[in-house]
């Protein structure tokens, strides 16, 4: 079933099995955004632009971590942008 | 620990995976079997204190960049290997070592230089390109390229692309050829 993108927040969550079609031209932010997750499980989803979205098609920002992200399809509607933003993960 | 394995990248450009604050991480068995341009894996705004790169493909990119590491230090622990589309370039004059996880990728010369190949090991196979200058290749220690004989070894000369595969123990046969072989 298609879901609406969304800006998930979670800690130890799994999001399988989903179909996020997008729908905008001019969305400044990624379209699906992880803030302050730990231990993501993003896997086999399928993310797809409707539009020319100008931005990440999914996006974990600097406090996500151990997080894996397997087995999804990313399809952007333009060649000159970024599928997947990864920026959580720092530790030495 | 960060994984991004086995996902499928439909785009025909632009940049797949970017990591901007990682410092460790395993990208392995990710497609991106339509980009000719752009970047596959951006690793350039961080530097990776760790990270295994394997069996990713990108068939199609020809004027893209396969993986940015710009950021890792020598001593970092890297590991790139494996990866169909990847390309080893040998941009200066000197001698280089063929490492055995090059084997699926390009091995690209763009100036004159001397490479020695790892101990033959039935099954390896290894393409070179020459895109300018003479492409001098080894084989290691007591190792032979077939009809060069023992202690003989090979010039390519530019333009030049040539397969090598380990078809029994210590000895490389040349399998596919475009231009002209040398023994030397």
């Amino acid at each position: 079933m298609p879901l609406e993108p969304g800006r998930p927040d979670l800690s130890g969550g799994v999001i399988s099995g989903n179909t996020f079609v997008t729908k905008s031209s001019n969305d400044s932010n990624a379209q699906i955004l992880f803030t302050s997750s730990a231990d993501v499980q993003f896997v086999d989803n399928k993310i797809w632009t409707g539009g020319s979205a100008s931005n990440s098609l999914v996006s974990l920002d600097s406090n996500c971590y151990s997080f894996t992200i397997a087995d999804n399809e990313f399809q952007n509607s333009s060649g000159s942008y970024v599928s997947l933003t990864l920026a959580g993960q720092w530790h030495t | 620990m960060a994984h991004v394995t086995g996902n499928h990248f439909r785009s025909e450009g632009g940049t797949c995976i970017l990591l901007s604050t990682v410092a460790k991480c395993a990208i392995v068995g990710n497609h991106a079997p339509n980009i000719s341009t752009g970047t596959f894996i951006d690793w350039s705004g961080a530097s990776p204190s760790a990270c295994i790169i394997v069996g990713n493909d990108a068939p199609s990119l020809t004027s893209g960049t396969f993986v940015n590491l710009s950021g890792a230090a020598a001593s970092n622990y890297v590991l790139v290997a494996d990866n169909v589309g990847y390309a080893e370039t040998i941009s200066q004059s000197s001698t280089f070592t063929v490492s055995r996880s090059w084997q699926k990728h390009k091995i690209i010369s763009t100036a004159s230089c001397s490479g020695t190949l790892p101990a033959a090991v039935i099954g390896d196979e290894f393409t070179f390109t020459s895109t300018s200058g003479t492409l001098s290749i080894h084989p290691a220690g007591t190792d032979v390229i077939r009809y060069a004989g023992s202690g003989h070894y090979i010039t390519l000369g530019s333009p030049f692309s040539a397969t090598l595969r380990c078809m029994s123990s210590g000895s490389w046969d040349i399998i596919s050829a475009f231009g002209t072989v040398n023994v030397v």
